[in-house]
């Protein structure tokens, strides 16, 4: 069996590596080797084989091409080439699909329509198999309903497996919404449908049917005098879209009501989808393939074709986890229901692994975004039906089809419009593998509070509607009774819920704990691995999270506040409460959302005081706030307001003051370094803006040692990346101009932006402020370097500490480049040497890369121009990087958008105009991408800020070189900015309406 | 491994090149030609499928490798098979830094498994891997706890044991080919693949614990 030379000793693991060798090699010649010859074989390895061995089936089984592998299918076309089948003979296909071909066919003798199924899978000459074949024909065969295509037999013949079916003459429901599509007129084709159907009700309807059959003289009249091109919607109004809805949610009632009836006889259909469903000429829906074999728990399979790619368009999110059940065909049978509203699928196609991480991660727009005529009521059922986990969607079939039918015929359906607990369920179903334990839980405690008023909500509704159909009232105030009992009911039990919640509340804490990890980590591989309550640890994750997951994390916070607030005695709560607190201000932060951070930051750093007030000796606690008071420090700094960073690094700083730095643990001293660096860069920033205010001739200055932002405008937060290319590139006053570095116009001249004035008093020239500013800069950053230096030395390969002090070079490179440039040369080379070190070691350790892109694009007057370029396009480059890999990340599209509008300013002062235009251009699309990432957020209030005074440089440089054409360019791409964020907005406004 | 079998030793392609280069490249490439394809199939980002087809990047590599044939004559220790493969991956490099903007000073590196989407993640690449591979929704979520389970198993090895199982596995080359390439000793190699198998199975069975199946 496996080859073991005499004579010839090998070691063990040779020897277990040669007989997984031989096994791979037998599995991939489409062998079935037995595990247990291997280990008679070799008995002494008995319990290794059996280890590896299965290891290997299993790897070799996944990845295993199914045209390899042993069944071999033969393909659609071969199959297509059939003549006959049985006893029939094929006159011609009909359609194929994911599982065969179909013709349709006449029994030779009995001279029958028929429709036939060929499976392409050669027989198999499983007995098993045969034998689940023909008991799913025939328990489909026992269902009978007037939307159901009947199967009548199951044979084999010319070496294939088959069905024979009903013959149904008609379109398949994807044909007909393709058809809708290709019109463009909804109201045309639905009448066709609709009066044959004859749901409407409405004699007024009939009249329309002509329009549609190309033979009747009304049509042909009605073509000649209508315009070639009118305009699609006049064929669309109102009524006629209210009648497809209608129609829509009749065909689809029929189809829950046929599906709940095989679901009575326990037999799932499994591939609920437009193409499986036939409207025939005369308007009904029939539903084809059911009981067809689609086990999907079984060694050989018939859906093992080979040929087709099945869309997975239609697959449930459960049953990506192999779990399928009758909510899964409530959410297909809603799908379908999306798609016939909206006319187009709820998850557009794209490829294979891209729709199955669409349907696993995220909602397809609300139907009504699509198509704003779809009634409330009608949109509310589908999306109940398309809810993301199994709990929160009708739990029977049946149930749909009453509302449904609800919603035909004006009743109130039982279905409600997303209330704040959907809206948090929502929120945790972003997770389709979030344990639903935590769910639960969560939901509970808000539950009470959303109870009362829904309770109200219904029973008014209820009423009005009441009030509105006297000829049903009895049976509406019936309902109204039992739905308040219900609520009755439901509240009590809620309530008692709550008081349970109350005592168990660790119990919360933790669930919130799990929920804000799968949150933040959904998009993570392994999300549970992961420390995540700092700042930094959150930067590098890829995360979808979106401002209202944030908003939804801060309403659980309201319980635990509360929680806290009411158990002063809990200690342990108070610091969870205090953790949570902080990890929803560091999301807000990231989101840019800043007053919101700055809020849930200080309720994290007042319930973080108080625990340390009763419990001084708590160094967690210690540890959080110090990081805490940082993080708020950063968001501070990112929204501009200096003078309040580095108010919070002093205060972290005096917390500790009390300690000597010796006796601190490392812990703290890393964190006490990094404060001391914070204080530095923000120095550093604010010495530039200085700088900028000393020369923008304005008559105003800010005063006091800080800039501070003026109320009402709002600098970037990208500006500390921002400032510091356009100081470093113009050529120290005293010297004078350069040539070759004119490009020094964009410095701001005329006041944009956190140019303004300062709300205090003009402050004199002061020509001292700038080194002064800079000489604390380097202070504080030698302090933070000389503790890490020490770390360093206790643990040199220590990549926190030396990533810190890797950020303190960046900052020396910056407080260091006006009195000594050689020295700032070499702190930036000491940075980067550090950091390209790191990434070597972790290369996906993103926050490394995003530092590095920053001390790349540090520039100091000394470079040459060459490698300025060089540095610049490397900066861009890792920013392209990143944020191509981190789509969802806010910060890595500013940081593109600002380090690729250095490189634009620097192609400016080089003279290449060209190069300055395609830059701004991809800055653009950053910009877009950021728009459409967060709408709301900073991006609209400061693209001014972001491209103005860059764009303006570009269009004074080429004025000045009389360069219209890329004056024109510029302010093209500016133009373009303004209408992205107006048409933004509208859509913002037209959304919220 | 048929192919493997099929390729002359070291000594006697080098000779056959040193008489007709063109000639012998083009009959020894034909004979490891599906091999590289596998390796193309499974290294190719799934987001360049559509955009960038196996045969292209097939093709590319032979005109690579044609110019570049003195780079494998003047490595004496360097099997053939390997030095393709290593041709293969640039060419990937190259394709995918065209499409994605990667750094050029990665390029010594070896393409590592995780790093064929860019994203830096082996589980997506896998999973996107053999979700590519299926052309059955049923026949996914029939192996969607699976692939979970490897993906898992993937993610919690370290990157060499990683690498491990994606050559024998999903390049599938042998191991004195894998022990090559990765720079380490044949029975370090296959320490490391009997190690991660094992992890494998381990991890596999507590799955199946919780499960309850």
């Amino acid at each position: 069996m496996v080859a073991n030379s005499p004579g010839n000793p090998q070691s063990d693991a040779e020897i277990l590596d040669r007989i997984v060798d031989h096994f791979t090699n037998r599995l991939r010649a489409g062998d079935h080797p037995a595990i247990t010859d291997y280990q008679k074989r070799y008995p002494k390895f008995k319990d290794e084989i059996e280890d590896l061995l299965a290891s290997v089936a299993m790897i070799e089984q996944l990845k295993s091409d199914p045209t390899h592998s042993s069944v071999k299918s033969r393909s659609l076309d071969e199959v297509s080439s059939l003549d006959r089948i049985g006893h029939y003979k094929i006159n011609g296909e009909i359609g194929r699909g994911g599982m065969g071909v179909v013709f349709e066919a006449v029994h030779e003798s009995l001279g029958k329509r028929v429709a036939i199924k060929v499976m392409p899978t050669p027989l198999i000459n499983s007995k098993n198999f045969v034998e689940r074949f023909k008991r799913e024909a025939q328990s489909a065969a026992r269902l009978h309903h007037t939307n159901i295509v009947s199967v009548f037999g199951v044979g084999e013949g010319e070496g294939y497996h088959y069905y024979v079916m009903d013959l149904i003459e008609g379109q398949t429901l994807g044909a007909v919404i393709n058809g809708f599509n290709a019109s463009h007129s909804i109201g045309t084709k639905i009448d066709h449908y609709e009066t044959r159907l004859d749901i409407s009700g409405e004699a007024t309807v009939a009249r329309h049917v002509s329009t549609l059959s190309e033979n009747s003289p009304e049509a042909s009249n009605k073509k000649s005098e209508s315009p070639q091109h009118r305009p699609v919607h006049s064929q669309a109004p109102a009524s006629k879209k209210a009648n497809h809805y209608r129609w829509a949610a009749r065909i689809v009632a029929d189809i829950a009501d046929a599906v709940a009836f095989a679901h009575d006889a326990d037999l799932l259909h499994r591939d609920i989808k437009p193409s499986n469903l036939i409207l025939d000429q005369k308007g009904q829906i029939w539903i084809t393939d059911f009981g067809l074999a689609k086990d999907t728990r079984s060694d050989i399979n018939l859906t093992k074709t080979g040929d087709v790619i099945g869309t997975p368009q239609y697959l449930s999110p459960e049953s990506l986890e192999g779990k399928y059940d009758c909510r899964s065909e409530v959410y297909c049978i809603g799908l379908t229901l999306y798609e016939l509203a909206t006319l187009q699928p709820a998850f557009n196609n794209g490829t294979t692994a891209e729709v199955i991480r669409a349907i696993a991660t995220s909602s397809p727009p609300p139907p009504r975004k699509i198509s704003p005529g779809i009634p409330i009521d009608l949109s509310t059922i589908i999306e109940k039906s398309i809810s993301k986990t199994a709990e929160e969607r009708y739990s029977t079939v049946k149930e749909l089809q009453r509302d449904l039918i609800a919603f035909i015929e004006d009743r109130p359906i039982a279905a409600r419009p997303p209330s704040t607990i959907e809206l948090v369920s929502k929120w945790g179903r972003r997770n389709p593998l979030a344990a639903s334990l935590s769910v639960v839980s969560c939901i509970l405690l808000l539950l009470v509070a959303a109870t009362t008023s829904f309770g109200y909500l219904y029973t008014k509704d209820a009423l009005e509607k009441e009030a509105q159909k006297s000829a049903e009232l009895k049976h509406q105030v019936r309902e109204t009774e039992e739905a308040n009992q219900k609520v009755q009911t439901a509240y009590q039990s809620q309530l008692n819920e709550y008081h349970r919640a109350e005592r168990n509340v660790d119990i919360s804490i933790q669930a919130f704990d799990r929920m804000f990890k799968q949150l933040v980590a959904k998009d993570s591989a392994n999300s549970t691995e992961l420390s995540i309550d700092g700042l930094e640890d959150l930067q590098g994750i890829e995360t979808s999270i979106t401002k209202q997951d944030a908003v939804f994390l801060e309403e659980f916070l309201a319980f635990y506040d509360k929680f806290a607030t009411n158990n002063f005695d809990n200690k342990s709560l108070q610091a969870e409460s205090a953790r949570a607190f902080r990890r929803v201000a560091n999301i807000y932060q990231l989101l840019g959302e800043f007053d919101r951070s700055f809020d849930a930051y200080k309720k994290s750093i007042d319930l973080y005081n108080k625990v340390l007030s009763e419990t001084p000796e708590s160094k967690e606690s210690l540890i959080a706030l110090v990081q805490t008071k940082n993080e708020l420090s950063r968001a501070y700094r990112r929204d501009q307001n200096l003078e309040q960073a580095i108010e919070q690094n002093q205060s972290a700083i005096k917390l500790l003051k009390d300690v000597p730095i010796e006796q601190l643990d490392n812990e703290l001293k890393l964190e006490l370094a990094k404060t001391f660096n914070s204080i530095g860069s923000s120095l550093a920033i604010n010495a530039v803006i200085y700088d900028s205010l000393e020369e923008s001739r304005s008559p105003k200055k800010a005063n006091s040692g800080f800039h501070r932002r003026p109320d009402g405008h709002r600098p970037p937060n990208w500006i500390e990346l921002y400032l510091d290319k356009n100081r470093f590139r113009r050529p120290p006053q005293r010297k004078g101009p350069e040539p070759g570095q004119r490009s020094n116009s964009n410095r701001p001249k005329d006041g944009p932006g956190f140019m303004a004035r300062g709300s205090g008093r003009p402050r004199p020239r002061d020509a001292e402020a700038n080194p002064r500013l800079l000489r604390r800069s380097k202070e504080n950053a030698d302090k933070a370097i000389k503790i890490l230096e020490q770390l360093i030395a206790q643990d040199p390969d220590n990549a926190d500490y030396r990533s810190a002090r890797a950020e303190c070079y960046c900052c020396l490179a910056w407080s260091f480049v006006e009195p000594n440039q050689k020295t700032a040369l070499e702190m930036r080379s000491l940075a980067i040497e550090e950091l390209e070190s790191l990434i070597a070691q972790a290369p996906n350790h993103s926050s490394y890369r995003y530092r590095l892109a920053m001390a790349y694009s540090l520039s100091n007057p000394s470079d040459s121009p060459e490698n300025r370029k060089l540095m610049l396009e490397s900066s861009v480059k890792i920013a392209n990087d990143l944020k191509t890999q981190f789509p969802k990340v806010l910060d890595y599209h500013y940081l593109f958008i600002s380090v690729q509008n250095t490189l634009a300013i620097n192609f400016i002062g080089a003279g290449n105009f060209g190069a300055a235009l395609s830059a701004f251009e991809g800055s653009k699309v950053a910009f877009e991408a950021i728009l459409q990432l967060n709408p709301n957020g900073i991006a609209l209030r400061r693209t001014d800020l972001l491209f103005g005074m860059q764009l303006r440089s570009l269009v004074e440089a080429a004025e000045q070189q009389s360069d219209e054409k890329t004056a024109r360019a510029a302010k093209n791409i500016r133009n373009d900015l303004h209408k992205l964020i107006s048409e933004y907005r509208l859509r913002q406004t037209a959304a919220t309406q | 491994m048929v192919d493997e079998q099929l390729l002359p030793t070291r000594e006697e392609i080098v000779d056959a090149l040193q008489r007709d280069r063109e000639e012998a490249l083009a009959e020894y490439f034909s004979i490891v030609q599906s091999r590289l394809k596998r390796i193309v199939n499974f290294r190719l980002d799934y987001r360049l499928s559509g955009r960038v087809s196996e045969s292209d990047v097939i093709q590319e590599t032979y005109v690579r490798a044609a110019k570049r044939i003195d780079s494998f004559l003047d490595k004496e220790d360097m099997p053939f098979f390997v030095w393709l493969r290593l041709e293969v991956n640039q060419k990937l490099h190259e394709i995918h830094r065209h499409h994605f903007g990667a750094e050029k000073r990665d390029i010594r590196k070896e393409i590592k498994l995780g790093q064929t989407n860019e994203s830096g993640r082996t589980s997506m690449a896998l999973a996107a891997h053999i979700v590519a591979q299926l052309t059955s929704p049923s026949r996914l979520i029939e192996r969607a706890e699976q692939i979970s389970i490897l993906e898992k198993t993937l993610a919690e090895m370290n990157e060499l044991d990683r690498e491990v199982i994606a050559l024998r596995h999903f390049e599938e080359l042998s191991n004195i080919e894998t022990a090559k390439i990765l720079a380490i000793e044949p029975s370090a190699a296959s320490k490391r693949y009997l190690r991660a198998l094992k992890r494998l199975r381990e991890i596999m069975e507590t799955a199946k614990g919780y499960n309850g199946s």
